[in-house]
């Protein structure tokens, strides 16, 4: 009469220590499995291509793989869209640019919210961009594309609202009649040009080089803040006159609401992949800059850099929302 | 020739060999498991192909690639369950194969029907790739707008049953697939105020829930005795296609093979199109239509070349353009750039042993499915002895992990649930479910090519016939859904009265 | 009159267009830079009420009912018998119960339930036979895809319990 009572509570009292030796791992033995990476644009990408050296050195810090998740489309705001939806558990990260803090959300309707979705672990690099025309193209200039515009509205394929900003600007500012065309990924966005199928291409160097190099794509200029390294001779958009730039750091977070022991913990596997020499010169060979933020500093950047994008969106009359 | 002998010559090393054949095996084995996409599968091996260097990487990636997809056949013919959009079309005879006791010779002849497409289509990839990627590059908006649209009227002409019912299943596909997030602006559209669909419906739920769901309940309404199929032959030889089945074949894998490689040359969805087509034609060209849908070897045949030699051409754009097909096409290319390979239009001058390593690496990887596989088609076709009351609850189970694993969402299981019985319900009033798929696979890049071209010509519609291409496209497209509001001829083969016998309604 | 059950799909599949047309006809048209998110599938919503409403005039059924469905590719309920509808509405249930597990109970208790359901009740084995299947699909999901495979499958008290068990045991 005495055990049934007496086995009852034995077995409650597993079950609480089971139950309670559970949940006090959940930090403590992060990663249990594998994360998976978002990347907002389709594979061969200039940001899948960075994503996959950073996730290799990542790999080795945390020992556990790191798979990097294709979610393209939505001028590149899917991905993060996805990400917000995703649960804090720490097995989740994806590629947060700037385009998600600074524009998107002024021109498109966003399902999430960049600046209180997001727990930012690291921004890791930055891309170059340059606007480009296919070989037999008329226009031969940046001037050309303004001069041209103005007799035929000309069309330009670009895969995020971030980089298409100097365009924007100068269509606003000097007088251009432009239309953007976006495309899902950055190799596909430049075929389009080589095709003929739009008139000019702005994209990252990752993309437009190999294109570049066959022959069958001119570029213009850069629309970075400096020229390419791979053609030094080609001036940026600034050189020639046109004080516009495309602004593109990109960087990494966890939805909103993980543990901070375990964001921590990524930041500084993603401290020691960027300053891993390897690593950088992977990302030069990709033609893109490496470029190491915490967490913490990469969100200070974006809040201070938003009151100028609030302003040029305004004046390229592209604040809609 | 010499740089594809020189390919071979690295490929014919017995470590490389080795990669590609732990690369097969392991691909079939995780094109059978549910919840196992190939990219977890590659992300979890990827790490040890970083110690190898680039040639064995892909061979070994790729090896992975056709072992996922023969994997993706296996569970179609056996249980209906697509692994993957391409084998959608293989459940079809596929699966009614294995209901009359061929699903050993279905699986043969997927098998050799893959391996004939697939050296074929490497041998042109290799011959005919510059050439072909000017072709590519004819291929803007408008076209990809007009080719998508022209490929789902061809295929809602062959369909079985009512072409009316056809057209309305592919407008459903292309509903479907516009839940989510918008492709151009990520608006979240059509969700019903439900937060998990801003996601989108994903493939596994509908998939599974159409095709593995719906069969569960169409079975199960059968009487016992009835299920129970005849039994698979005990020999090796015995798993063999038959000589009739053999000869009906041979057409079908070579229509398959040319139709697959051209149109998988389309980046996006080219190959999932091709099985569709190949299909069709097979169906417009048999000498029985009427077996179509109960088990015709044809209608296995030439869609699963299609879609072997469409991944061989979907190499085209990959190698010589940078713009993969699908995912996996994607990792390969992933897997090139780390290695400092950048895949564009000067590769062949730039990497020739690479380029031609690849090549030779897909060759070697068809070789070694057939060797792998051939011999397990018995085990595989075992499965098939368990009895309804014990495959039911494995089958369910499978697909709970399948669906519950993509996303780690609940909601998924009811979304396949409520798909399987929505599918049990159009399947019995004689709806093609086949084209909900393709329509829903090719929707997407069909809204976005739409949209891109609108752009373009600022809502001017006649970009849509502003070149050859695109008149040739709407052409067919005008021709082929004028056709479908017009009755078919009353004179009931069987299978009209068959479809007849699925419409009757309960009036009685 | 009644109506057939081939009119009441066609009626169902009008109402699901319609329905997808009210969502996104609060959607833009048009935008700054070309056709807006809610174009497309508002014309696809209306093309497929329009085919819909076809098929509902079109589709009157064939009224000389068949005797046999067996080389049907799909089995009819209408011409079930008794026997076999009861099987079919155990495996709605067991579907059922495979929904509701997966949101609340997690998996070991789900795919329990429902090869109970499918097994015993539904196609009437032995207890014995249905119980030891059931454990031996739900541990191999379990252990095969969860533990193994790391498979992320739906988790409940049982899951959990079970996780907690292989962790003392050292294998976790």
């Amino acid at each position: 009469m005495i055990r049934i009572p007496a086995l009852k509570v034995l077995a409650a009292a597993a079950g609480v220590c089971l139950l309670g030796a559970l949940t006090a791992h959940a930090a403590d033995d992060w990663p249990r499995k594998e994360i998976t990476l978002i990347n907002n644009y389709p594979p061969g990408s200039a940001t899948e291509l960075t994503a996959r050296a950073i996730a290799r050195s990542i790999e080795k810090t945390i020992g556990k793989p790191v798979i990097i998740k294709a979610v393209p489309g939505g001028a590149g705001q899917l991905g993060p869209a996805e990400l917000a939806r995703s649960a804090p558990d720490g097995y989740t990260i994806g590629l947060v640019g700037s385009s998600s803090y600074l524009t998107a959300p002024h021109m498109m309707d966003l399902p999430f919210d960049p600046w209180k979705s997001f727990d930012l672990i690291a921004q890791a690099a930055e891309l170059r961009y340059g606007v480009g025309v296919r070989k037999d193209s008329p226009i031969k200039s940046v001037q050309d594309i303004v001069d041209q515009s103005k007799k035929k509205r000309l069309t330009y394929s670009s895969t995020s609202p971030n980089n298409v900003l100097p365009l924007f600007q100068m269509a606003k500012l000097n007088g251009a009649n432009l239309r953007w065309v976006t495309f899902a990924g950055g190799a596909e966005s430049v075929l389009q040009a080589v095709g003929g199928h739009v008139d000019l291409t702005l994209q990252s160097a990752t993309e437009m080089k190999p294109q570049i190099d066959a022959g069958n794509l001119r570029l213009l200029a850069s629309t970075s803040p400096e020229r390419w390294p791979d053609y030094p001779d080609v001036k940026t958009l600034r050189e020639l006159g046109f004080d516009y730039i495309s602004f593109g750091p990109m960087g990494y977070a966890f939805p909103k609401g993980v543990d901070p022991k375990v964001r921590d913990k990524m930041e500084k596997a993603f401290e020691i992949a960027l300053k891993d020499p390897e690593v950088q010169d992977q990302l030069k060979k990709l033609g893109v800059a490496p470029s190491y933020r915490t967490g913490a500093e990469f969100y200070d950047h974006m809040k201070k850099m938003e009151p100028l994008f609030i302003q040029i969106l305004t004046e390229a009359g592209m604040k809609t929302r | 020739m010499e740089g594809l002998l020189g390919g071979f010559a690295t490929v014919f090393q017995p470590a490389t060999l080795m990669y590609c054949f732990i690369g097969v095996f392991l691909g079939t084995v995780v094109g059978i498991l549910p919840g196992l996409g190939p990219l977890t599968t590659i992300a979890l091996l990827l790490p040890i192909t970083y110690k190898m260097d680039v040639t064995s990487a892909i061979i070994m990636l790729s090896g992975i690639y056709y072992g996922v997809a023969y994997g993706g056949t296996i569970t179609s013919v056996l249980m209906r369950i697509p692994g993957e959009a391409s084998s959608v079309v293989t459940c079809l005879d596929g699966y009614e194969m294995a209901r009359k006791g061929r699903a050993g010779a279905a699986l043969g002849i997927a098998a050799i029907g893959s391996f004939v497409a697939g050296t074929i289509g490497v041998v042109a990839v290799s011959y005919l790739s510059p050439p072909l990627s000017r072709w590519v590059l004819a291929f803007g908006p408008a076209e990809y707008a007009m080719v998508m649209l022209a490929g789902l009227s061809l295929v809602t002409y062959f369909s079985s049953g009512s072409r009316l019912k056809a057209l309305l299943m592919a407008g459903f596909g292309l509903l479907l697939g516009t839940v989510g997030s918008d492709p151009l602006a990520a608006t979240p559209r059509l969700t019903f105020g439900v937060f998990h669909l801003t996601g989108g419906i994903d493939l596994a739920p509908l998939a599974i829930g159409l095709f593995g769901i719906s069969e569960v309940l169409s079975m199960v309404l059968r009487k016992k005795e009835k299920m129970q199929v005849l039994a698979p032959p005990s020999s090796l030889l015995g798993f063999m296609p038959n000589r009739e089945e053999a000869r009906r074949s041979v057409g079908p894998v070579a229509r398959g093979t040319v139709l697959g490689f051209i149109v998988g040359l389309i980046p996006g969805g080219g190959a999932v199109l091709a099985t569709f087509l190949s299909y069709a034609v097979e169906k417009k060209l048999s000498k029985h239509p009427e077996q179509f849908g109960k088990g015709a070897v044809e209608g296995l045949a030439g869609p699963e070349s299609a879609n072997n030699s469409g991944t061989a051409g979907a190499f085209v754009p990959l190698l010589c353009m940078g713009v993969p097909a699908n995912a996996i096409t994607a990792l390969l290319l992933g897997a090139f750039m780390i290695h400092g390979v950048a895949p564009g239009p000067t590769i062949m001058e730039r990497q020739p042993e690479l380029f031609w390593g690849v090549i030779a690496s897909m060759y070697v990887g068809n070789v070694m499915l057939l060797i792998l596989n051939l011999p397990l088609v018995g085990l595989f076709v075992k499965i098939l002895d368990v009895p309804r009351a014990w495959l039911a609850p494995i089958i369910l189970t499978v697909c709970l992990i399948g669906v519950y694993s993509t996303n780690s969402a609940a909601m998924d299981v009811l979304l396949a649930v409520m798909f399987g019985v929505i599918g049990y319900i159009l399947r019995r009033y004689g709806y093609d479910l086949g084209i909900v798929i393709l329509a829903y696979v090719l929707g997407v890049i069909f809204e976005r090519s739409v949209r891109q071209a609108l752009a373009i010509s600022d809502g001017d519609l006649g970009i849509f016939v502003s070149s050859p291409l695109t008149i040739t496209f709407a052409v067919i497209t005008a021709v082929l859904v004028g056709l479908a509001f017009v009755p078919r001829k009353r004179a009931p083969g069987p299978a009209d009265a068959a479809i007849a016998a699925a419409e009757v309604s309960q009036v009685k | 009159m009644t109506i057939s059950g081939a009119r009441w799909t066609a009626l169902g599949l009008f109402c699901a267009a319609a329905a997808a047309l009210w969502q996104a006809t609060k959607l833009s048209r048009w935008g700054f830079d070309g056709p807006g998110p809610g174009l497309y599938p508002q014309v696809i919503a209306t093309i497929c009420m329009a085919l819909a409403l076809l098929v509902l005039a079109l589709d009157k059924g064939d009224p000389a009912p068949v005797a046999t469905d067996d080389d049907e590719a799909v089995a009819r309920y209408d011409m079930a018998g008794p026997q076999e509808r009861r099987t079919f509405h155990l495996y709605l249930l067991a579907l059922a119960v495979l929904v509701a597990g997966s949101w609340f109970a997690g998996f070991i208790v789900t795919s329990l339930a429902v090869t109970i359901i499918s097994m015993r009740f539904a196609e009437g084995v032995s207890w014995r036979a249905t119980l030891i299947t059931a454990a031996v699909i739900a541990l191999s999901g379990v252990i095969l895809f969860g533990w193994l495979l790391q498979v992320s499958l739906p988790e409940g008290p049982a899951d959990l319990a079970f996780r907690a068990l292989l962790r003392h045991g050292g294998l976790l």
